[in-house]
């Protein structure tokens, strides 16, 4: 029976999940029968808020006890003060002394007292040599780590190196050319032509909206119309448009201009009649945005009186077609697929054959070796091919009088010298310039999360002497005092200068006080003492985002081994502690 | 000539905007009830005097905490239809607040009103005087309505559409 009563009171207790019932039975170790009770009760009362009159022989049932129980436990919780019963004729009244703090704070609280268990926890384990101090740490780690670092940095630098002669060499190559002469053409920097062919773009259907009424002007699309009418479509971004700007715009000229689905993106240019939205995939460069502005505004400059008077009338919006097909024409094919520049590309290519013939013509040697060498520079390749995995190597061969300089990168040591190899041995090579350089990916990967681990358990290692030293200080004020002193001021200086150098660190700053005068001078004590520490070290210029005032909690201090010397002082500690562990 | 026009349907929450288009524009009618959330929008072609006119309708939500947003909606609307349940006389109060809105915010721009719902009243109805009782002012045309039978749903787009063309 004793059993199936406590099953019962657990699973009552549970499922009431209130935070006020675990308070008291926490507060004042109530056994289950006497948590049951009070469960019950706090449910009859309507969580504490009414008064009610009862039996024993009721409270009995609820709580599934005999009478005689209900009696002991109700007299139980009367003389700890939680609740008050009282006799009312053949029947008892029930009410609850009103509690002080709100669900928030008890749940703050416990919340509380667990972060402490943690941090307790922490102290503990670091106490217990489980991370080595730092110096020591150094002291083991950096000849395994230093001599990699170094030849890891080493590598890099020369990676970095010769990728700058690569493209040094590029700039007088025909690729650069052809770049050079499309930037002539269409006024684009050649940066941003070479920048749009690597993240190219496509303009995938343009729209042109009537601001207020949401009414398509005009609309192309590079396919065929989608499933959804196209009205229907500008009415709605017309409706989301007016949606998100009566909704979130903080000032008058405030526009959407851009909505985002998937890779695709809706670029909004808003002018004063209409407003054009360009559906766009891939990543527009800067120059495009500047073509979408230029449009709009050319678009309404040469449309004005037409758009402004629009009255419906579709026929009459003739005029905008034209422009908005070409604009998506323009922009809806891939750098590949060669747009303006391309007629240019192969003149010049055309000239140069013509010189190549010239040049054939005039010097006879330097045809056989251009020839020669072009031979060397296939056979070289073939024979790269069938000697090396492909997927190992990324290297570009040129050869100059028989002579193969080969650039570019392998996946180890040992392909650079099969590399070599194969190209010397290979029929008709006078010599091998090999400046192929090793890039192992999965090392330098490997080498990230190695520093990666080691950097956080500096940041450990860090913290934990940071708490250590911080606990050592205990700020104390004198009676009936929460301004900070010179002494005050001294010791918050001292805990700036241990934590200015770990900006990780959050800060958790704790008041407690003596036991004479009542909570609540104590507790307005506390808090101003806790804002004045507070206060001094934002001063000193740590963010205030990493200093965390504590609500004052007498019981909570209590608990804490950390303070528990200090229970009969005036004062505040600081516990340090990584932002994370909230 | 094709011409393009936005209207607005507005009224208090089921009073049966939605199916008053769709029983426009698709003839459909359906029992079950659906909110609208923020603004629903179909379009509809009809002739008119050997003209194309393609209404574009915007079906706003019947609530009154979207109020500020459905101001925005109606910016830049030809028309207006202010729709009321005869089965719920509250529906019919909201109508003038409503008018006034839409006028504020498109001066001059015609709206008609209808009493929808005729289906679920067991003898006639007097529109002039439901109007009255309601405080709807004088002028605008009065429908009654029924989405269930397609009672006069054509008549009321038709005749809007005339005002918007001043025909």
């Amino acid at each position: 029976m004793r059993k199936e009563i406590d099953i019962r009171a657990l699973k009552r207790i549970d499922e009431l999940d209130n935070p006020y019932l675990r308070h008291f039975v926490r507060r004042h170790n109530l056994d289950d029968r006497e948590a049951l009770a009070l469960g019950v009760l706090m449910e009859q009362t309507d969580h504490m808020r009414l008064a009610i009159r009862t039996s024993y022989s009721m409270i009995a049932r609820d709580v599934g006890v005999s009478t005689s129980e209900a009696y002991r436990l109700v007299q139980a919780l009367h003389r700890r003060r939680i609740l008050e019963s009282r006799t009312d004729g053949e029947l008892i009244r029930i009410a609850f002394y009103p509690i002080k703090e709100t669900v928030d704070e008890i749940r703050l609280a416990y919340k509380n007292a667990r972060r402490l268990d943690v941090v307790e926890g922490d102290l503990r384990t670091i106490k217990g040599r489980d991370y080595l101090p730092r110096a020591d740490l150094f002291d083991d780690i950096y000849p395994l780590m230093g001599s990699l670092i170094a030849r890891k940095m080493s590598e890099a630098l020369r990676s970095l190196a010769h990728y700058i002669d690569k493209r040094l060499e590029a700039a007088t190559s025909l690729r650069l050319w052809r770049y050079r002469v499309r930037s002539r053409i269409s006024g684009v920097p050649a940066g941003e032509l070479m920048l749009r062919d690597t993240l190219p773009f496509i303009v995938e259907e343009l729209f042109i909206i009537e601001k207020k009424s949401g009414i398509l002007m005009a609309h192309h699309s590079r396919k065929a119309e989608g499933e959804v009418d196209r009205d229907l479509v500008s009415g709605m971004l017309t409706a989301i448009r007016d949606f998100v700007k009566t909704s979130f715009k903080k000032k008058r000229e405030d526009e959407v201009d851009e909505i985002a689905y998937g890779e695709a993106r809706i670029l909004i240019r808003a002018e004063p009649y209409f407003y054009a939205a360009f559906v766009v995939t891939g990543n527009p460069d800067i120059e495009f945005n500047l073509e979408m502005d230029r449009f709009a505004l050319e678009l309404h400059r040469a449309n004005r009186s037409l758009v402004r008077s629009f009255n419906g009338d579709m026929d009459s919006l003739e005029p905008l077609r034209a422009p908005v097909r070409g604009f998506v024409e323009r922009f809806s094919t891939l750098p590949s697929e060669e747009r303006e520049g391309g007629a240019s590309l192969r003149s010049l290519k055309r000239a140069g054959a013509v010189v190549a013939v010239l040049l054939i013509c005039l010097l006879g040697l330097a045809i056989y070796h251009s020839w020669n060498d072009a031979r060397i520079r296939k056979l070289t390749i073939a024979r790269l091919a069938g000697t090396l995995p492909v997927h190992m190597y990324d290297v570009e061969l040129k050869v100059g009088r028989g002579v193969v300089t080969a650039t570019g990168m392998a996946s180890s040591e040992d392909i650079v010298r099969r590399l070599g190899d194969a190209l010397a041995s290979t029929p008709g090579v006078k010599g091998v310039d090999n400046r192929v350089l090793v890039v192992d990916i999965e090392r330098i990967s490997r080498f990230r999360g190695e520093m990666e681990t080691i950097r956080k358990r500096m940041d450990a290692v860090l913290l934990a002497q940071t708490r250590e030293e911080l606990e050592k200080i205990v700020i104390r004020f004198p009676i009936n005092v929460a301004e900070l002193g010179k002494e005050q001021d001294f010791l918050v200086k001292r805990i700036y200068e241990i934590i200015r150098h770990h900006p990780a660190a959050h800060l958790d700053v704790v008041a407690f006080a003596d036991k004479t005068g009542s909570f609540e001078i104590n507790k307005s004590l506390a808090e101003r003492r806790v804002a004045a520490v507070r206060a001094g070290l934002i001063a000193r210029g740590i963010e205030p985002s990493r200093v965390h005032p504590f609500p004052f909690d007498p019981a909570l201090i209590e608990s804490d081994p950390r303070m528990a010397a200090h229970l009969d002082e005036r004062g505040i500690m600081i516990f340090a502690r990584m932002a994370e562990e909230e | 000539m094709l011409i393009q026009k936005k209207i607005c349907l507005l009224g208090d929450f089921a009073v049966g905007k939605t199916s008053l288009i769709r029983r426009f524009v698709y003839n459909e009618f359906s029992e079950s009830y659906l909110t609208t959330i923020g603004v629903h929008i179909t379009k509809k072609e009809i002739l008119l005097g050997g003209d194309r006119l393609v209404l574009i309708i915007w079906d706003l939500a019947g609530n009154d905490g979207f109020q500020k947003t459905a101001a925005s909606y109606l910016a830049g609307a030809a028309g207006a239809i202010f729709v009321g349940d005869l089965s719920r006389s509250e529906t019919m109060s909201g109508i003038p607040s409503q008018m006034r809105m839409f006028e504020e915010s498109n001066p001059g721009s015609p709206g008609v009103i209808v009493f929808n719902k005729t289906d679920l009243l067991p003898g006639p109805v007097n529109p002039m005087q439901t109007s009255r009782e309601a405080g709807i002012p004088e002028g605008a045309p009065v429908f009654l309505t029924s989405c269930k039978t397609g009672e006069n749903v054509g008549s009321v787009f038709d005749s809007l559409a005339g005002l918007i063309l001043g025909r």
